[in-house]
């Protein structure tokens, strides 16, 4: 199987500082696939490209209310479906590594791709007059000019939280499968058939239903206490100290 | 969406050139079999009409591309886009269309003339299905994403067609049986357009996707509200996808739009229609019938793009269940609560 690479974000991390976004600008504007134009940029009115968006929701209602930031770029989507709806071949989907990438000297400018993306991925360049997207950073990643721990998009490097990772996908020993195995990563839109490359790994929380059976007449007696008290038929394990 | 005016003004005016070329030639067709044809030059005249309408419709499509001059490069993906298709069947089009004027205008036999009618009205049929599968099989956008949009862009563009049509054979004079004929044919489209159109919009109206914010996100929680688009100002993605502009008089236009398409026209062609049979020439009501028409096919498709409503919405706060509510989640025939507003 070849290779697909693809970024997996972890939502139980991410803290929502735009750092990917801006080292994304940053490096891609004055990368092989920039510039990121910019329109009045210290005016009213302000508009430009971004490879990669991070918005903010609130999940649930107070006070069992939860606040999740979700960075979106390209999927890298294994059946993209902006591919096969460009008239020129300008978008393609590289065999060798699954990256989509927009050829600007065939791109037309007919924003049809854009219309066709699930996610609202692309982004048109009104000054170029070409669709512009995510390229995983391809200009970094095969760089050997770079230490080799460097060779990851920007965005990747940039996240403080550690929340984004990159690998292959089709690797089942690479950090981002082991990744989307072990801690849930999901799709987005799943019935849209994209078969999107990117995944998300779901907030996570650690609660241990502990049966009364497995432990000592003392602790049975705390534990009981603690249900009472705590309202809840479920104990988490922070509550005793052996967890975390 | 946004409506793109180029597009709106390529499929109305280059639909109404496609629709009255295929009454030329089929008219053409009829008239010889019956030998009662209608006179080479008001064909001609009608054919010039067509072009132009169709050429209109053309330079429009080129103030959609920001480089015009690769335009040629769109029919290499002829096998996968229906965009490429479209790209190389229009000027087959207008090719064959000049062509069959050519041949019309030096008399040749009508055998040949027939032949190249049939393959021009196959290369219309093939050309509205191509131009309408553009918007059709996007199925991100599901008010697009439906088999009524090819049948409704091709019984547009012949209505307008017809219209067009009708008001030629009153104008430059056509045998009155010609002319009957072809008017009892319009009545015909005009219903079956109409209906199309009225199961359409009752399609959009019950439509409920698959796809909601919870999908979107990858979080199973009823209650999703947005907080922060990541922008202060407008991106592309609030401004290509979502149309805030008319969109609340966008019921008034459909309703302006089913009557200059459907109620004027018909209306107008009855008059003439009762006219003609009564032996009278009357008031030639055709030319209103057929700018009536072709303002009803723009309204409309103004509304298509208006209404249709793509899934990236979702990550900017226009969660269907907000934008449109369900009747039939709301009727209470499916379980699934609707998310609180």
């Amino acid at each position: 199987m070849t290779r697909q690479y693809a970024l997996v974000i972890d939502l139980n991390t991410c803290v929502g500082c735009h750092a990917c976004g801006a080292i994304c600008k940053s490096w891609n504007t004055s990368g092989q696939f920039g510039p990121l134009t910019d329109h009045n940029p210290y005016g009213k009115n302000v508009s430009g490209v971004w490879f990669n968006r991070i918005q903010t929701y609130e999940v649930g209602e107070y006070p069992d209310v939860e606040v999740v930031h979700f960075p979106k770029s390209c999927m890298h989507c294994v059946d993209a479906p902006c591919v096969p709806v460009c008239p020129t071949n300008a978008t393609y989907k590289r065999e060798e590594d699954g990256i989509v990438l927009v050829n600007y000297n065939d791109c037309i400018g007919c924003k049809y791709c854009s219309w066709a993306c699930p996610y609202g991925c692309r982004e048109f360049d009104h000054h170029d007059g070409v669709m512009k997207k995510c390229t995983l950073c391809v200009d970094r990643i095969y760089d050997e000019s770079l230490p080799e721990e460097e060779r990851v998009p920007a965005c990747v490097l940039a996240c403080p939280a550690r929340a984004r990772s990159f690998g292959d996908i089709n690797d089942p020993e690479s950090e981002v499968s082991r990744a989307i195995r072990d801690k849930m990563g999901h799709r987005l839109m799943p019935e849209t058939g994209a078969n999107p490359a990117n995944h998300y790994l779901p907030r996570r929380k650690t609660h241990v239903a502990i049966d009364l059976d497995q432990v000592t007449v003392k602790k049975q007696k705390a534990i009981i206490v603690a249900r009472k008290s705590a309202g809840a038929g479920e104990t988490m394990i922070e509550d005793f100290g052996i967890g975390g | 969406m946004r409506p793109e005016y180029s597009l709106i003004i390529l499929t109305v005016a280059a639909g109404a050139g496609q629709g009255l070329f295929v009454f030329l030639a089929t008219g053409d067709m009829a008239g010889f079999s019956r030998g009662s044809h209608v006179p080479p030059l008001t064909t001609v005249i009608g054919l010039a009409v067509a072009l132009t309408l169709t050429l209109i419709g053309m330079a429009a499509s080129f103030f959609h591309l920001t480089h015009k001059a690769r335009g040629i490069k769109a029919i290499r993906k002829w096998r996968f886009s229906w965009l490429s298709r479209e790209v190389i069947l229009l000027p087959v089009f207008v090719g064959g269309m000049v062509f069959y004027g050519f041949l019309y205008f030096m008399g040749a036999h009508p055998a040949i003339i027939q032949a190249t009618g049939v393959a021009g009205v196959l290369v219309v049929l093939a050309l509205f299905i191509s131009t309408a599968m553009i918007y059709g099989h996007l199925t991100v956008i599901r008010e697009w994403g439906t088999a009524y949009t090819p049948l409704n862009f091709t019984l547009t563009g012949l209505i307008c067609g017809w219209a067009f049509g009708a008001a030629l054979y009153q104008m430059a004079p056509a045998p009155v049986g010609a002319t009957l004929f072809n008017l009892r044919l319009f009545f015909v489209l005009a219903a079956a357009g109409l209906v199309v159109k009225l199961l359409y919009y009752r399609r959009n109206w019950r439509l409920y996707s698959p796809t909601t914010i919870q999908t979107a996100l990858g979080i199973n929680h009823p209650r999703i509200r947005l907080m922060d688009t990541g922008s202060a100002y407008p991106t592309y993605n609030t401004e290509e996808y979502h149309y805030a502009g008319l969109k609340q008089k966008r019921g008034l236009m459909k309703g302006a739009s089913m009557i200059l398409l459907y109620a004027v026209p018909m209306a107008a062609l009855a008059w003439d229609y009762m006219a003609f049979l009564s032996g009278g020439q009357g008031l030639c009501m055709a030319p209103v019938a057929a700018v009536s028409a072709l303002a009803g096919a723009f309204l409309e498709r103004w509304v298509f793009f208006v209404e249709g409503n793509h899934a990236q919405n979702l990550y900017y706060g226009n969660f269907p269940a907000e934008a449109r509510p369900n009747p039939i989640l709301q009727s209470g025939k499916k379980d699934a609560p609707l998310p609180p507003a």
